[in-house]
């Protein structure tokens, strides 16, 4: 019993751990407060979900959903490019709510608010994932590929020029350099990665609605990135860890399941705003939120 | 056909007058204090919880509720400048960290809401199901005449409140130019704390109204600041005039546009507007530029 | 080298560029000074594609680059110094220096893979010039923890790195002790003797009047005086324009 929802929690940290890193990259390496960042994990999600139940091999659905969360991320980036600070925050946060809106009403596509049941396991070269062992073994093989890919991106001189851009962007153009293309990608890599982790979430939940991608649920990930600490994976590691596992205290404590919900919504509200507030640098990060 | 066209009208003039409530108190409070106040839907669905508990639960005189629901917002209004955005502002919080701790703080109290109320749908029964008046095959209820008359005289008295009054005078000189009224000798602090007051009350009202026509959900807050912000970018944030003219601009929209679309689309709608004011002209129609300090 | 024609700024109703025309000499440092407000470094934000003008021509060797971007103008071979402090605030001066260098740093998959390494040469090249410049020894210091002389050094040190054919300075010694300036003037000196060009903006007269080969003189968004440091220090309108404001 304890196993089984031991697991469970690893899998939350392992597919919380990819979202938060790819919103680490375009937030914390990049500067670009992108609020809409759960659009992308909710269209990862569906499209998973979606070519899945159509029958799509799951190494194919995984792609798909990820290419198509990067294709979003790229369309993102085209009027977010020219803004900064809150405008760019409220335009992100605007284009999340589209999204969120497409999501409740495309019924054909979606089945809207009824959501869509029965996503299958991930079968892969005739390995079938439905036990939650085999797929916490996937979840980290493809958790750990996701942290090597950008611990390489950003220990990198590319990773450099985004800092770069983040912390001045002028001077940066005035090297020479792209600013423009240089924050795209930054979007396009961290959108594909907020698919992959969806795409994980719909096949290992099984069932996804809407709800689950309103701009309420980036609270927790915003969150992870800052505790962590703006600019480190190893900081957004740990926050992930800590923030998936600490509301769990709660289920110990006794407290009955309809207000868990609420309790854990105002555990991560709160201590977002007292981070930002104490500790905007968060635990591991070497510069403040800004 | 005219009926259906004047029906939709009329819904489009009650959707907008909700709207507009709720942005004219957000946009109060953007226009002097430059940030975007997202918790003001917090304060609205905590003051429509509050109006249940007084009015259903407690079961204390309607009059006297909503009285003291309108003093309940300005008071939470006034707590969560003094308490919550002072300390931030004192930090040198730039937007963006006000913005996301507001967004922050939206959460909070809603799920304060929801904890405290459970996540059912309530309702204020005060007015049972009236019949409608018909005016040319459209049908409108009292109530929502009601509604439409005390959002404009709640707008006129804005007007006159901004126009001829000390403290909107102060308001105004805050909002174009801070250092400058604060050189004249205005107080910008007092000056935020009265637009909290006052926006907040202007929420208190719209909170009330809402709980009557509609009902009182959890993440209503959400919901009406989202319209009521869509609203206020449309006519331009900046101005509380352009706050009024853009949402009731939307209530038109939203009505007149499920006339070609299916009726799950009027979140769309709003949606779709607010990303592409923000994209195209994030001064709205009337012009009033969203600052950028 | 660097030619402008005619540029006409305008910011709401002020004319803060008016009809002003200049051209710049290779392998020279040329000073444009003037009263505050006189548009100086409003011609540097033309100059570098920050702001475009409302009419006029911006020719660099030729070719006109009145309409190109930021980042194109600064690879066509303009590297500036700002006047505030335009540092990577979170980084340390050897990462500031190393992204100075090329733009390979933009090219993704080059980087994943781990084709545009730090390499020898680039390590190399860093320790020389933090090594002229006198600042070795902060090379791993983060850049929001310089001293504000250090800042100018390092900020001057990487537009140097920073592949260019010109130069421009905005206010290189502003607000910096007596030694650096005099570092400041000694780097520049010899700059120009390896055949830099330099176009820098300066208040500080004597640092200017001692350091310049040409200098022009702009007031109210107009060239009012072009000449020799000499001839410069002597002309009526020029001293009129500076003791009238």
């Amino acid at each position: 019993m304890i196993d089984a929802y031991f697991i469970h929690l690893l899998v939350l940290i392992g597919i919380y751990l990819i979202l938060a890193i790819s919103l680490q990259l375009s937030l914390g390496y990049s500067g670009l407060l992108n609020l809409g960042h759960i659009a992308f994990f909710g269209i990862g999600a569906y499209a998973y979900a979606i070519l899945a139940l159509g029958g799509l091999s799951s190494i194919f659905c995984l792609l798909i959903a990820g290419a198509l969360a990067a294709f979003f991320g790229y369309l993102l980036s085209i009027p977010i490019n020219k803004l900064k600070g809150d405008y760019l925050a409220l335009m992100s946060l605007g284009f999340s709510f589209v999204v969120y809106a497409v999501l409740l009403n495309w019924d054909q596509l979606t089945r809207g608010p009824l959501g869509l049941p029965g996503i299958p396991r991930p079968l892969i070269f005739g390995f079938d994932f439905s036990s939650n062992a085999s797929f916490l073994a996937l979840v980290s093989i493809i958790a750990l590929a996701s942290y090597f890919f950008l611990h390489r991106l950003v220990k990198s001189l590319f990773g450099r020029a985004l800092e770069a851009t983040r912390d001045d962007e002028l001077a940066t153009r005035s090297l020479g350099k792209n600013t423009f293309r240089l924050k795209s990608i930054s979007l396009i890599i961290s959108a594909f990665f907020a698919g992959i982790a969806g795409s994980l979430f719909a096949s290992y939940i099984t069932f996804i609605d809407p709800s689950s991608f309103t701009f309420v649920n980036l609270i927790p990930i915003l969150l992870i990135v800052i505790i962590g600490g703006i600019a480190s994976l190893p900081g957004t590691f740990l926050a992930t860890v800590f923030i998936v596992l600490l509301p769990e205290l709660f289920r110990f404590v006794g407290l009955p399941s309809e207000i868990l919900g609420p309790v854990r919504q105002i555990f991560y509200a709160l201590t977002l705003i007292l981070i930002i507030y104490f500790k905007p640098r968060g635990f591991y990060g070497k510069i403040d939120l800004e | 056909m005219t009926s259906i066209f004047l029906q939709l009208l009329i819904n489009g003039v009650i959707a907008g007058a909700i709207y507009a409530l709720v942005a004219s108190g957000f946009s109060l409070i953007y226009s002097t204090n430059k940030f975007v106040h997202f918790a003001h839907g917090g304060v609205i669905a905590l003051s429509a919880y509050f109006l249940f508990w007084l009015f259903s639960s407690l079961g204390l005189n309607f009059v006297v509720a909503i009285l003291l629901t309108v003093l309940f917002s300005a008071l939470l209004g006034y707590l969560l400048n003094k308490f919550f955005y002072k300390p931030f502002r004192a930090k040198k919080a730039s937007d963006s960290i006000l913005l996301v701790s507001s967004i922050a703080l939206l959460i909070l109290l809603e799920s304060v809401a929801l904890l405290l109320f459970g996540a059912d749908v309530k309702t204020i029964d005060l007015i049972k199901t009236s019949k409608g008046i018909e005016i040319a095959g459209a049908i409108i209820t009292p109530l929502q005449l009601v509604i439409v008359f005390i959002s404009v005289v709640l707008f006129f008295g804005l007007y006159l409140l901004m126009k001829k009054t000390k403290i909107g005078k102060a308001m105004r000189a805050v909002a174009d130019n801070k250092d400058v009224a604060e050189i004249i000798g205005i107080s910008s602090e007092k000056i935020y704390s009265w637009s909290f007051v006052i926006g907040s009350a202007i929420a208190g009202i719209a909170a009330i109204l809402i709980s009557l026509e509609q009902n009182i959900t959890p993440t209503m807050g959400t919901n009406l600041m989202i319209k009521g912000f869509t609203g206020a970018i449309i006519g331009g944030v900046g101005s509380v005039p352009g706050a009024i003219l853009g949402s009731f601009l939307l209530g038109l929209v939203e009505n007149f546009g499920i006339w070609f679309l299916p009726s799950g689309y009027k979140d769309a709608i709003a949606f779709i507007l607010l990303f592409a004011f923000l994209l195209f002209r994030p001064q709205g129609i009337l012009g009033i530029k969203y600052n950028q300090k | 080298m660097l030619k402008i024609e005619n540029l006409i700024k305008h910011f709401g109703g002020v004319k803060a560029v008016n009809a002003c025309s200049f051209e710049i000499e290779k392998g020279k440092i040329t000073a444009l000074i003037g009263p505050n407000g006189s548009g100086k470094t409003t011609i540097f934000n033309l100059i570098s594609g920050i702001i475009k003008p409302d009419q006029g021509k911006i020719f660099f060797n030729g070719k006109d680059i009145t309409n190109f971007s930021v980042d194109k103008i600064s690879n066509f071979g303009i590297s500036r110094v700002f006047q505030q402090s335009r540092l990577f605030k979170n980084l340390t001066v050897k990462e500031n220096l190393l992204l100075a260098i090329d733009n390979e740093d933009t090219k993704l998959w080059k980087n994943i893979f781990g084709l545009n390494k730090i390499t020898k040469e680039k390590k190399e090249k860093v320790n020389e010039i933090l090594k002229e410049f006198g600042i070795l020894e902060i090379e791993n210091k983060t850049a929001s923890n310089l001293s504000f002389g250090q800042k100018r050094l390092v900020e001057l040190a990487r537009t140097v790195l920073n592949p260019h054919k010109l130069l421009m300075l905005d206010e290189p010694v502003a607000g910096v002790n007596p030694k650096i300036r005099q570092d400041i003037a000694k780097l520049l000196i010899k700059l120009k003797n390896k055949g830099e060009t330099i176009l820098l903006i300066e208040h500080d007269m004597i640092f200017t009047l001692g350091l310049a080969d040409d200098i022009i003189v702009l007031d109210t968004g107009k060239v009012i005086a072009v000449g020799k440091p000499n001839e410069i220090k002597n002309n009526r309108l020029v001293l009129e324009s500076y003791l009238g404001n």
